[in-house]
């Protein structure tokens, strides 16, 4: 995994959290997950290239100033607006006349609610719990299947040499490998 | 786990290398894994460099995103630019694509080998020719149907609706041994019942000598003159910054760095075509879903991952299936948020994710940026986002006729479906192109293979033409798009290169 030596700032931060209140569903503060979800944007932040990480590190740095042009704000960045407020600063951007802004505000919606919809009190919620399921059914195929699959994955490494259709080769050059399979 | 003896990370360099070996092959994917173990087994001392890290099964969990960042290039951040733009995914593992692909293991349809043979003049391709090497690779990927009890309830919907309307519907090959449903394809097979290459033609190659070196990334091949003479580039450090620097001298180099980065690595090392197309003729099977919310409990996540396919307008290009993803991927691509996106994700469980594949009839190209990376253009034809509406709208008709009672579309602006009489609003006004949510992970073409040197960059067996010891073995030869899964149509031209390559092994030790 490559994460690149990268943090969100702590106006940054505080931008994310207010726009988690805004994208996410309304149990945001009761499921007390802000701080796992930030994590997640910063841990999503670095695995992308320089280029997206610096556009998207910036398109979070004028959205939260971009509030202070809007009459409404009374001259506060997007983190210090009240809830209505926000999301109406954040409509905007979501239904953009530009396709550009369009696009960043669904990336940056969509990082902040797959943070969100990753972690274990929201999984719970939607009665999804994969790992059980997972746990029972490679149970149930080992108990099934398993002398079969040993079987077949040394099958994987066991000789069986090209033969090329011209003969030219005759399948191997049958240099005696330390490692070969026998 | 340990690690195999001759698997090799960052954690192994403590200064600069120098290598030798007969053949390095770049990649470790569908190609490169294949190629590396067919040419180690007859007896050549191949090295495979990789870009990626080596996750063993053991590291594989449902948590999607940790998954992503792990295992997919550039976090899945990437992206064909072009109207519309188009998120396009590839691995970045031990084992590549075929590490997070849905596991569908089809053999290139007739039709396309004849084409490949008819138009482009690829020797010795035809299905008569093909069928004994899809044949092996079948034997070692276990491709297969699944077993019975292993299929999701969103999957037997999309059978249901297609018989419903009497349409041809077909389960899925995949590779598999006694898949269980875990329905984690994507996020790499917790239990190993995938047969990536990670599981099956990387452990072959190291089992006949091969040596892989994982985090290292290409940064240009070596070259004497017209002849490539191997490769040199750095190990990535666990903060992508370049650390110890690598040179690998061979005899032979075979780039399996799929069809975005092996036409960069050749542009960044200064080869050139005959006919000037590398990095032209991408396709790249442009892809769109909907979210069906049906009354029933569905459970898509509870079975296999596209257990059928729907075959009925396979020759007009399209193919559907459903293709379940975990709810954080699944909030990221619905064109919600807040009390609308809390709405439609209360449904997870009743809801039937379904997918349009479409064969497209043009084609974009990839390019090298100033720094080396390569960016991805590609323009949908109005032809083809035509196609994907009328798809869309024949794959939501399936989807009612199942029962779904809303269908979300992947049109920005254009209301969600609530009956089959809905469905015909598709067509009422034309669909904003730029709006449309396109993604594909079928990246292709853009070192086409083919028999005349100025229209193609590689010969029939993937050797570039103009060049000497520089073969290519990815999804970057075919010269058209397949309609169908890639995996095994790459796998199975990987094995034809080899056969070739071994032709000459001879010689190649001798040299």
């Amino acid at each position: 995994m490559i994460l690149a030596d990268f943090r969100l700032s702590r106006r940054a931060r505080k931008t994310v959290a207010a726009l988690a209140r805004v994208v996410c569903p309304e149990d945001f503060d009761a499921l007390g997950v802000e701080g796992a979800v930030i994590e997640e944007v910063e841990l999503t932040l670095r695995s992308f290239p320089p280029l997206v990480r610096f556009a998207l590190a910036s398109a979070i740095w004028i959205f939260e100033w971009s509030a202070l042009f809007y009459p409404a704000s009374f001259m506060r960045p997007f983190s210090r607006l009240d809830p209505a407020r926000g999301e109406r600063h954040f409509r905007r951007w979501w239904s953009s006349g530009l396709l550009s802004i369009r696009q960043l505000a669904k990336t940056l919606k969509g990082m902040i609610t797959m943070g969100y919809y990753e972690q274990a009190a929201v999984k719970a919620c939607l009665e999804f719990h994969p790992d059980r399921w997972i746990a029972d059914v490679a149970r149930r195929r080992l108990e099934a299947f398993g002398e079969e699959i040993r079987r077949k994955e040394a099958e994987v490494i066991a000789p069986d040499p090209l033969v090329p259709a011209s003969g030219l080769s005759k399948g191997t050059l049958a240099r005696k490998k330390p490692h070969a399979a026998t | 786990m340990p690690r195999p003896e001759n698997l090799f990370t960052r954690d192994d360099w403590t200064a600069d290398r120098a290598l030798t070996c007969d053949v390095l092959v770049i990649g470790s994917g569908a190609g490169g894994a294949v190629v590396a173990a067919e040419l180690a087994e007859g007896g050549l001392e191949v090295i495979v460099l990789e870009e990626g890290g080596y996750h063993p099964t053991e590291e594989f969990t449902t948590h999607a995103t940790a998954m992503v960042r792990k295992l997919y290039r550039d976090g899945g951040a990437t992206l064909a630019i072009g109207s519309p733009p188009i998120a396009f995914q590839e691995g970045r593992a031990v084992g590549g694509s075929t590490v997070i692909n849905g596991g569908m293991s089809w053999r290139t349809p007739e039709r396309i080998l004849d084409r490949w043979w008819r138009e482009d003049g690829v020797d010795g391709v035809r299905a008569k020719e093909m069928g004994r090497y899809f044949e092996r690779v079948e034997k070692y990927i276990s491709a297969k149907h699944q077993d019975p009890g292993t299929t999701s309830r969103d999957n037997e919907l999309l059978r249901e609706g297609a018989e419903k309307m009497s349409w041809k519907v077909i389960p899925n090959i995949r590779n598999q041994l006694h898949c269980a449903g875990t329905n984690n394809c994507a996020f790499g097979c917790p239990t190993g019942a995938k047969r990536s290459t990670l599981v099956t033609y990387i452990p072959r190659a190291l089992a006949f000598g091969a040596r892989l070196y994982a985090d290292c990334r290409v940064e240009r091949l070596l070259r004497e003159g017209t002849r490539s003479v191997g490769a040199e580039g750095r190990v990535i450090q666990p903060n992508g910054k370049p650390g110890h620097r690598f040179t690998v001298r061979a005899k032979l180099v075979v780039s399996s760095a799929g069809a975005i980065h092996t036409p960069a690595l050749l542009g960044r090392s200064g080869v050139k075509s005959p006919s000037g197309r590398i990095g032209q003729n991408l396709s790249l099977h442009p892809n769109v879903k909907v979210l069906a919310v049906f009354d029933e409990n569905v459970e898509g996540w509870k079975g296999v991952h596209q257990a059928y396919q729907v075959r009925e307008f396979q020759e007009e290009g399209y193919l559907f299936a459903a293709v379940n993803i975990p709810p954080s991927i699944l909030s990221m691509a619905t064109p919600f948020y807040g009390r609308e996106l809390d709405e439609i994700m209360r449904d997870y469980n009743r809801t039937v994710i379904a997918g349009m594949l479409l064969e497209d009839s043009v084609t974009g190209r990839v390019r090298v940026l100033p720094g080396g990376r390569p960016q991805a253009f590609y323009d949908l034809s109005d032809f083809d986002a035509h196609r994907l509406v009328r798809g869309t709208s024949l794959l939501c008709e399936l989807l009612f006729s199942a029962g779904a009672r809303r269908i979300v579309l992947p049109f920005e602006g254009m209301a969600d479906l609530r009956g089959p009489d809905d469905v015909r609003k598709l067509f009422e006004r034309p669909v904003h192109k730029p709006g449309i949510e396109v993604m594909t992970v079928h990246m292709m073409g853009t070192c086409a293979m083919g028999g005349d040197p100025k229209r193609h960059v590689c010969d029939s067996y993937g050797k570039v033409y103009g060049h000497e010891g520089l073969y290519i073995s990815d999804a970057s030869l075919f010269p058209s798009p397949i309609g169908v899964n890639p995996m095994e149509t790459i796998m199975a031209l990987a094995t034809r290169n080899a056969e070739r390559i071994l032709d000459q092994g001879a010689a190649l030790k001798a040299a």
